[in-house]
């Protein structure tokens, strides 16, 4: 066995191991942290691809920015280990629903043709990045713009959500303070003034 | 005489080559991790030294010739103390956060060019690699300030959290615009691209970009004026509050090496790395014996020389900010961070595609 297909297991294994772990796990910062440790070995599977951009955005943007923001709300929670109670019901939902997912995943994985597979998609003489943005900004323009418009939407109407309680608000305005000078607010008065 | 010794150099990694590659590579990596921990040391000591002298000090002067064995004292003593934990603290998570922060500040080094053969990994994506592991070193600090279980600590992190992903926009746009002269993530390449002299470098065409690069570096190692993180006035220490001996000495490491990393960077993308500020054609041959010229010239000539001195130069900045400025308040800087920052980059990214569009200097050719 040589030195990738050992490093291969290795790095699957983690990523079993800690999804089954996130799922189990009582405390909701150490299921954040796992679910890092997830994407960070999804990231160098990827990379052992060759498919360094994707791996390194990866990293960036969902183990750097989404997943700082998820534990920085659930620090704030109050944690509180509470033993689970077992209903029957919710029994019932789990299991028909991994049920359905166990035969999507079986479908998908077994009747699609994977290894067979041999079309070429990225030129070995450019770099892996380069050939995305070629893609993204030729064949596939209409859908990264309308990914961009969806984004911006998003970003409007968080702002809009949090611009509500501006005006009952109690809070400084800090462009205000910088824009003071001293002049309005200080008033030299001579002897006779007084 | 110089060049004996990167020969000397080629010559063992033709050696290392010959063995696997991964003593290979622990041995490159010893050869940047040592250098990299003793300029930590030292510059914690030049640090004490230009404030003091910037405030009417002497700075420390006892241990070892005027203070120079400082550092090691310092080492010493934090060695040997006891590492405390605290009571209904997470312990697992209470030790891993300085391991997670120092492995992150030393991993992005593993793609920075020295020199134009110096580099431990010449990847593709090498810019990204370094924004990648710049925005892990965060999971340090938040997960310090969880596992301590402290107000202090936790305070210290939800600040340094909110700061760091301020600013990263910030600092994410401003590469943009180096990655939209040079065509290439790869850091090699961006230096390549400003080959000439001082007035080539990207320094010119991207000013706005580097001070905003620079002032984003500041707030993402959590330096003054930006500290509000560890802010001793109201935080006591902020995130590391709760950590001792060994634990505090590795945060402390951290930041220093994450500190000479910006340096390093800012060299590389806006100040040319190990290029030249003369362009040696220019200034013709010397009038003088040739051993004196070889010399002068090999001082003037590109090389790693350059690089080291124009990172001293960055790493002096942060030490001179420190002294200077006052500590910003806190919705100040989140001010200037998404409201002054961010429409700055986005305002010369606009500019910058003019440039390219018009074919202006010597960089959008």
């Amino acid at each position: 066995m040589d030195i990738i297909s050992i490093l291969f297991y290795l790095v699957t294994s983690v990523v079993i191991i800690s999804s089954i772990g996130l799922i189990i796990v009582n405390n909701t910062v150490h299921a954040a942290l796992l679910l890092v440790l997830i994407f960070f070995n999804t990231a160098v599977l990827w990379l052992m691809m060759n498919a360094e951009f994707l791996a390194i955005v990866l990293v960036l943007v969902y183990v750097g920015a989404v997943l700082v923001l998820f534990l920085f709300v659930i620090m704030l929670l109050d944690i509180q280990v509470k033993k689970t109670v077992s209903k029957k019901l919710y029994l019932l939902f789990s299991v028909t629903i991994s049920a359905i997912m166990f035969a999507e995943l079986y479908l998908v994985i077994f009747y699609h043709d994977f290894q067979n597979s041999t079309v070429e998609i990225v030129n070995k003489n450019t770099s892996n990045t380069y050939e995305i943005g070629l893609l993204l900004f030729t064949e596939h323009i209409f859908s990264f713009e309308v990914t961009a418009f969806i984004l911006l939407v998003a970003i409007i109407a968080a702002i809009a959500i949090n611009m509500t309680d501006r005006q009952r608000a109690l809070r400084q305005d800090p462009g205000k303070q910088i824009l003071e000078t001293k002049e309005k607010r200080l008033k030299i008065l001579k002897d006779d003034e007084l | 005489m110089f060049d004996y010794i990167v020969n000397y150099f080629n010559i063992l990694l033709a050696y290392f080559n010959g063995l696997s590659i991964l003593p290979y590579t622990l041995i490159l990596i010893t050869m940047i991790m040592v250098p990299l921990l003793i300029l930590v040391a030292y510059y914690t000591y030049a640090e004490r030294k230009i404030i003091a002298s910037m405030q009417g000090r002497l700075g420390p002067n006892v241990v070892g010739p005027k203070g120079l064995l400082q550092p090691f004292a310092d080492g010493v003593k934090l060695f040997f103390k006891e590492i405390v934990i605290p009571t209904d603290s997470n312990k697992f998570l209470f030790l891993l956060a300085p391991i997670i922060t120092f492995t992150v500040a030393f991993a992005a080094w593993a793609v920075i060019p020295f020199d134009s053969v110096l580099v431990l990994s010449d990847i593709n994506a090498g810019l990204l690699y370094i924004l990648a592991m710049t925005s892990l070193g965060i999971y340090g600090i938040i997960i310090a300030g969880w596992a301590s279980n402290s107000k202090y600590a936790l305070l210290g992190a939800m600040r340094s959290a909110a700061l760091i992903i301020a600013y990263e926009i910030a600092m994410g746009f401003s590469l943009v615009g180096v990655i939209m002269v040079s065509g290439s993530l790869n850091l090699g390449d961006i230096i390549s691209i400003q080959k000439g002299s001082f007035f080539n470098w990207l320094w010119v065409p991207l000013f706005p970009l580097f001070i905003i690069y620079f002032i984003a570096g500041v707030a993402e190692t959590n330096r003054a004026p930006f500290d509000v993180a560890e802010g001793e006035s109201e935080l006591v220490a902020g995130f590391h509050v709760e950590y001792s001996g060994m634990g505090f000495a590795v945060f402390f490491i951290a930041e220093y090496a994450n500190m000479i990393l910006i340096s390093a960077l800012t060299a590389i993308l806006f100040f040319g790395g190990w290029l030249s500020p003369f362009s040696v054609e220019s200034l013709g041959t010397f009038a003088v014996n040739d051993f004196t010229n070889n010399i002068i010239l090999f001082f003037i000539n590109d090389g790693i020389h350059w690089f080291i001195l124009k990172t001293l130069f960055f790493m002096f900045c942060f030490i001179w900010f420190r002294a200077t400025f006052p500590r910003y308040r806190y919705d100040q800087i989140m001010r200037l961070g998404w409201k002054i920052l961010i429409p700055l980059t986005l305002v010369w990214i606009f500019v910058e595609m003019l440039f390219i569009h018009y074919k202006i200097g010597p960089w959008f050719n």
